[in-house]
């Protein structure tokens, strides 16, 4: 058994199951706190964009195993996932979830919690990147296998079908099984999006201005912010994560490479072997776990120092 | 051979009268019930969280259910009318993937139910989810046990009313084995799997398709040698399924867990159309043949996919098959546990 997966002594006895409220809706969470003296700070752990938020329990064992080094951690459920109530939509990158991070970080502060440090997945990296940079107390964001550009969940797959040739796309079209697929109503859907891209991509192509963009300008603004405010961020990627190409990618405009330069040590960058998004590896998100363990402890121990 | 699930030996797991931690809980959460404008109740008992929705009178508690003979508590989630229950319904859901895909669609069903005076519990087993407990000692054994605390809890709290049973994939084995002593129950099974051979199968095909995915991006493999169980487990698309678990369902038939008793059961699958045969078809023939039980058949026309993450982000609520899928449950569990709507 890996270190991360060990028993930490850490159980349910530990924990304070909640339902808060955030804007219309009321969202379920769960607080881990530590057997020690009550701290001032928490993780919030922002799901992803897993219904649950994260796989095999990787949620439980990173709460579970801050807390036995003195930490606090609260994870919650979005809105239409879960324990909680309402409707989760379409998750979209350019339409994080930022309402329900607030609304988790407002019962916080009625726990007493005074500073607050947010972890996030993909879509949930967005989402606590949005939160913490509008929250004055942010003291920390990990942000894993995080997306640099937008699209709808899913919406990978079909930018790559867009980038094909028309004659391939038309040859593609006219098989059997993509006929047979435009019975299905969300195979239909994929279909009207690969297809929209593809449009989008014929008239960029056309005006010479439309080139892509490397990062979201949202996004941009965001970690300008928190950079600005010496917020500690820490990047986790898998080196095969498409998102960690995109990361690259975005690394080559001059705008973002200013700005990471800008941040000095503040900012750690943290690149582990395999496929890190979506926790589909166990050994990638054990390793990730025991980074985001070790940067919290880190952080939080210079905070005190301070 | 099968095994029976009166032959599985619950061991240490058999477990007494499970109790909330907070003894007084119950009779506090009924008392002390403040709303506001967005139903949550602000006034949470430690240990539990209530919230309370108005516009549908019911009531939901979510917490960790005391198991007296052993440490590891459950995680629990309770739909309630606000009036006393018509009925009651235990909920078993799958693992792993199947769980996490199901998810949703069980709580909308038991708020669901709720709002129809029917009060369910769902849970987590020990080793998943919030519950606690050491994911490498899940066993269908362990499952069941589970199941046994869920449905002592939730007839302490809704006594002398009837009960069913719901249980969706490996769900509905161990929910055919918790029913097996009300004898006259009614089962509804979502999807359910003939034996745990195909769960298995299923979790190792998504596990060589994630592996077939790494390779292609930096020759790693998430999948194991051989059939994936190398070291006492399978990896599988994240998940860590012990060999413990696969052993212990060994020879278990969701026929024989439902045993001989003549009961309502209604298996609703969804499936596309031009799907010949589905899973559940064939778990429906096969308990037509081995039980004296009524067995009715709902395919609804959809596509779910268990282990693999193709899938709709519509909300599950506007999904239109969940949308069918929660109305003909409820309409159904209503109908054999009540003999209908409340007048």
């Amino acid at each position: 058994m890996s270190q991360v997966m060990a028993p930490t002594g850490i159980t349910s006895r530990d924990e304070q199951p909640a339902f808060f409220e955030a804007g219309d809706e009321t969202l379920f969470g769960i607080l881990t706190r530590p057997r020690t003296e009550p701290v001032d700070s928490a993780l919030i752990m922002v799901p992803s964009a897993e219904r649950l938020g994260y796989r095999n329990r990787v949620g439980v064992m990173l709460a579970h195993r801050l807390a036995a080094l003195g930490h606090q951690v609260f994870r919650f459920n979005y809105r239409g996932c879960g324990e909680s109530t309402g409707k989760a939509g379409r998750f979209r990158l350019d339409d994080p979830f930022t309402t329900d991070a607030i609304g988790a970080t407002e019962w916080l502060r009625g726990q007493g919690v005074e500073r607050l440090l947010y972890s996030g997945s993909c879509f949930g990296a967005r989402t606590a990147l949005a939160a913490a940079a509008r929250e004055p107390a942010t003291a920390g964001v990990i942000v894993v296998a995080m997306p640099m550009t937008d699209y709808a969940s899913g919406g990978r797959g079909t930018m790559r079908t867009a980038r094909a040739p028309l004659s391939s796309l038309a040859r593609q079209t006219l098989r059997r099984k993509t006929l047979r697929g435009l019975r299905d109503r969300d195979v239909r859907r994929i279909y009207a999006e690969a297809a929209r891209h593809k449009l989008r991509g014929l008239l960029r192509r056309s005006d010479s201005a439309g080139e892509a963009e490397k990062i979201t300008p949202e996004l941009l603004r965001y970690l300008t912010s928190l950079i600005e405010r010496r917020v500690p961020l820490l990047f986790i990627y898998g080196e095969a994560d498409s998102a960690y190409k995109e990361f690259l990618e975005a690394r080559g405009e001059a705008g973002f490479e200013r700005l990471l330069r800008q941040a000095g040590d503040a900012v750690e960058i943290r690149v582990i072997p395999g496929v890190l998004h979506g926790w589909t590896s166990i050994p990638a998100g054990e390793t990730a776990v025991g980074l985001m363990t070790e940067w919290v402890c880190r952080v939080e121990r210079r905070t005190r120092t301070a | 051979m099968s095994l029976a699930p009166r032959s599985v030996d619950f061991g240490n797991d058999r477990v007494p009268r499970p109790v909330f931690g907070d003894a007084s809980f119950p009779e506090r959460a009924r008392a002390g019930v403040q709303m506001n404008a967005n139903s949550a109740q602000t006034q949470q008992p430690a240990g539990f969280a209530v919230r309370s929705d108005p516009m549908t009178s019911t009531r939901e508690v979510a917490g960790f259910l005391d198991a007296a003979s052993q440490p590891d508590r459950l995680f629990v989630s309770l739909a309630l009318p606000a009036a006393e229950p018509r009925a009651c319904v235990v909920i078993s859901s799958s693992l792993f993937a199947e769980s996490a895909r199901n998810y949703r669609r069980e709580v909308i069903l038991a708020r669901a139910l709720a709002a129809r005076g029917i009060a369910s519990l769902r849970y987590h087993y020990r080793g998943t989810g919030y519950s606690d407990g050491d994911p490498a000692a899940l066993s269908f054994g362990s499952m069941c046990a589970d199941a046994t605390t869920a449905f002592a809890e939730l007839r302490r709290r809704s006594p002398g009313v009837p009960t069913g049973f719901v249980g969706t994939r490996l769900g509905a084995l161990v929910a055919a084995a918790a029913a097996r002593d009300e004898p006259s129950a009614p089962i509804l099974l979502w999807d359910p799997i003939a034996t745990a051979a195909t769960f298995f199968q299923d979790a190792i095909k998504a596990s060589r398709a994630g592996g077939m995915i790494a390779l292609r991006q930096l020759g790693t493999s998430s999948a194991g040698g051989d059939d994936g169980w190398a070291g006492g487990s399978l990896d599988s698309v994240g998940y860590r399924l012990p060999l413990g678990l696969r052993t212990s369902l060994e020879g278990v038939s969701l026929a024989d867990c439902v045993g001989p008793a003549a009961r309502p059961i209604l298996i609703v699958t969804v499936v596309p159309s031009y799907e010949p045969t589905p899973q559940a078809e064939t778990a429906a023939e096969l308990l037509r043949a081995s039980t004296a039980s009524s067995v009715d058949l709902r395919r609804i026309e959809g596509r779910l996919s268990w282990w693999t993450s193709r899938d709709s982000w519509d909300p599950d609520e506007d999904h239109p098959a969940t949308r069918e899928v929660i109305a003909r449950s409820a309409e159904w569990l209503e109908r054999r546990l009540t003999g209908g709507p409340a007048s």
